[in-house]
């Protein structure tokens, strides 16, 4: 009996002791091309991490295992939607894998926090995610990110004035962290600046289950409310604004993520009429966007949203500098020069992207309208393309920089008075 | 007499195997391997101080997360946001778990049992708060990154020297600790408060002190692990690290020195490498705990021990 007892005990542990000790240090140098990807397979992100592992099979079907003549390995890593884990993760990637290249990151928070891995391993990080300081106060020698938060939200605002010049009052409704505040205050920044008026701001907790509260203290005299959702809110927020009658009260503008295509369909009719920007939408009317949404609609059974579309153009952006380095990826600096000064014409669903040289990339954005197609499925119909954004928008990059970042307290709220 | 003698000298080997087994396997595991095993010895601290509590006073305590989290916390607001040293920073951090202890401390002693639980449980909750809601100090969700160690220990095995020392250092204490009167005491109160109370012992100034040292330890390990991962948020002072604790405290064998030790590397070991293999990962831990639950409900220490008097009654017959 004891020793029965003993056995079961003992062989579990063994087992994964052994796992971790002898699941071996690294090959020599010039085995595979190895690339780090963090997703969250469990959590409040678990739905964006399956689109995007998704997105990897679309990809590795399309361009294969193999870059500039050398084999590639995945290793892949779940963060299970925790900040604080992504930095064990992705540690383990730089240092048990060894991997030449780390791509992830869905928060903007994990951004931040990643970021200085890749300084401190000297290993290239493409942040995937949008943390905005990445590319401007808080640079690393090692890390660019996909896009900046607020970089879609500056080019919206002014597309805003300037094709509906009739809103003028807005009230902002965004996530307590890093996302919520980059993408209020790139809306703001800009609409301010051509006139607009933000009279009232709004951060609540990503998990907030009851928005009634903050709903009933919604101004009445606004014109539009700029609402930026992450993971669940998407889903809560819409359905409370209709149950509270004001659905069609404010025209309701905001961040693509609201209506992103990893949550469309599990939204209801609420969500029409919202009118967003972002740097993607499965609508996209080009070739390769075309090829994309249709391969991935074979996997996933739905159409690719913006976490997928990131996912599978990052892996482009990737396999292409790998191309520029002639698979020389052991060449560090190089290499990620080639993806710090990376131009990708063609092939990526979302249009060109081109490096601003600070870090990030330029790229079209896209003013999305949520309707209907004829066959009763919810789509974001492409209302206006804004080609070659920068993270600065129209702002001299130095200028720009000397402010302060937007936070929850930047750029404040001058109009919002009681 | 004999078999204590025996016991004592398997004990005093087993001690200096471990010992020599963690000071020597920088030199052949590789990087990660001592990331691991640095993180066990983190967690380890936790799980001892909690132990302290909970099984040598017997008083379950589910609010380790916040004297953790204030420790850490402490540590990167000074580090990131003052520019302070890494002394500078490990003063203000005890200091911080100090008063965060104290408070939380007179308020949760005034219950025992299960309401005890909950009150720690409850203050926990406010300090998590705190992290996450105030914005200004803490950078809510976003936590603050960026904490970087000293250059003389930035290297990852220097790192792993450094907080080896300090484990064993807080090892030795313990030691020391529990097998002295107070120690006795605490034992003596976790078997029977009202007959310690009769015997003209101030129950409650043993608790607090406990109590105390609990959550400055606690604080230490929140200390550590900050200049360890360079980055601290809401979700290391929530519900789950409190719970995490707990659980290495039992799985190792509360009431021991060595179980929270045991228990905190088993459980950073199967955190780290299931998940190489299965996405199911939760699924496959949660079921290693039940086994280990159902076949050792004194912890795996408890369970040898148990053994060994098996083994000894069979010699004796």
């Amino acid at each position: 009996m004891i020793r029965k007892r003993i056995v079961f005990l003992v062989v579990p542990l063994a087992f994964a002791l052994a796992a971790l000790l002898a699941a071996g240090p690294a090959l020599a140098a010039k085995g595979p091309i190895k690339i780090g990807l963090l997703t969250s397979k469990k959590g409040v992100l678990a739905k964006h991490g399956s689109d995007q592992m998704n997105a990897l099979k679309v990809f590795r079907e399309k361009f294969g295992d193999k870059v500039a003549g050398r084999d590639v390995k995945f290793f892949i890593e779940d963060n299970e939607s925790k900040v604080a884990l992504a930095v064990t993760r992705v540690r383990k990637l730089l240092t048990r894998d060894k991997v030449h290249i780390v791509m992830g990151g869905l928060f903007g928070s994990t951004g931040y926090a990643i970021a200085p891995l890749a300084d401190r391993y000297k290993t290239p990080i493409l942040i995937w995610s949008c943390p905005d300081d990445i590319s401007k106060r808080k640079r690393k020698k090692y890390a660019v990110t996909y896009f900046s938060c607020s970089q879609p939200m500056h080019a919206f605002a002014h597309w805003v004035r300037t094709s509906m010049p009739n809103i003028k009052k807005v009230i902002t409704i965004g996530p307590d962290y890093a996302f919520g505040y980059e993408s209020t205050g790139g809306f703001q920044q800009v609409f301010e600046d051509m006139g607009g008026k933000v009279i009232q701001k709004m951060y609540m907790p990503i998990n907030t289950v009851d928005y009634g509260p903050y709903i009933g203290k919604l101004k009445k005299d606004a014109d539009a409310l700029f609402i930026t959702l992450a993971g669940a809110q998407a889903l809560r927020l819409p359905k409370q604004l209709k149950e509270a009658g004001l659905a069609n009260k404010y025209v309701i503008l905001g961040n693509g993520t609201n209506t992103d295509e990893f949550v469309l369909d599990a939204q209801g009719d609420e969500v029409l009429g919202w009118i967003s920007a972002l740097i993607y939408s499965a609508d996209i009317q080009t070739k390769d966007n075309q090829d994309f949404v249709k391969s991935f609609v074979k996997h996933a059974k739905k159409d690719p949203g913006y976490y997928a579309e990131g996912y599978y153009g990052g892996l482009v952006s990737i396999y292409k500098a790998i191309e520029e380095v002639k698979g020389n990826v052991e060449d560090k600096d190089k290499f990620f020069a080639a993806l710090r000064n990376l131009k990708v014409a063609t092939g990526m669903p979302a249009g060109p992207r081109a490096s601003d040289g600070h870090g990030t990339f330029k790229m079209n954005v896209y003013v999305r309208m949520t309707m209907k197609d004829e066959t009763g499925k919810k789509r974001n119909k492409v209302l206006a393309i804004i080609p070659n954004v920068s993270q600065f928008w129209n702002y001299k990059p130095d200028a720009f920089m000397k402010k302060p970042p937007y936070s929850r307290d930047y750029p404040p709220c001058k109009n919002c008075g009681n | 007499m004999r078999g204590e003698l025996l016991a004592t000298r398997g004990r005093v080997i087993a001690i200096a195997a471990v010992l020599a087994f963690a000071v020597a396997s920088p030199l052949f595991v590789d990087e990660f391997s001592v990331l691991v095993l640095n993180q066990c010895l983190i967690w380890g601290i936790l799980a001892l101080s909690l132990d302290l509590m909970l099984g040598y006073t017997g008083m379950a305590s589910l609010g380790h997360a916040a004297y953790f989290g204030t420790g850490a916390y402490a540590t990167a607001i000074m580090s990131a946001t003052y520019g302070a040293s890494f002394g500078e920073a490990f003063v203000v951090a005890i200091i911080a778990a100090a008063v965060v202890t104290a408070i939380c401390a007179l308020v949760a002693l005034r219950a025992s049992d299960v309401y005890f639980l909950m009150i720690t449980f409850a203050l926990a909750m406010l300090i998590w708060g705190l992290a996450y809601r105030w914005d200004s100090m803490t950078g809510g969700e976003n936590g603050i990154a960026g904490i970087d160690r000293p250059l003389f220990m930035e290297d990852t095995i220097t790192y792993y020297y450094f907080t080896l020392i300090v484990a064993a250092g807080v090892f030795l204490f313990f030691s020391v600790l529990v097998h002295s009167c107070f120690g006795k005491t605490m034992v003596g109160i976790r078997e029977s408060e009202s007959r310690m109370r009769a015997l003209g012992y101030n129950v409650w100034l043993h608790k607090f002190i406990i109590y105390m040292i609990s959550g400055l330890f606690s604080g230490l390990a929140g200390f550590l692990w900050v200049y360890y991962n360079s980055y601290v948020a809401p979700t290391d002072v929530e519900l789950v690290t409190s719970f995490n604790a707990l659980l290495m405290v039992s799985l190792g064998g509360p009431g021991t020195l060595a179980g929270p030790l045991l228990g905190s590397t088993i459980f950073v070991i199967l955190d780290n490498s299931v998940n190489m293999f299965t996405e199911r990962s939760l699924t496959v831990v949660g079921c290693i705990y039940i086994v280990v639950v159902l076949f050792a409900p004194e912890g795996i220490m408890g369970f040898i021990k148990q053994l060994r008097t098996k083994v000894g009654e069979t010699d004796n017959g």
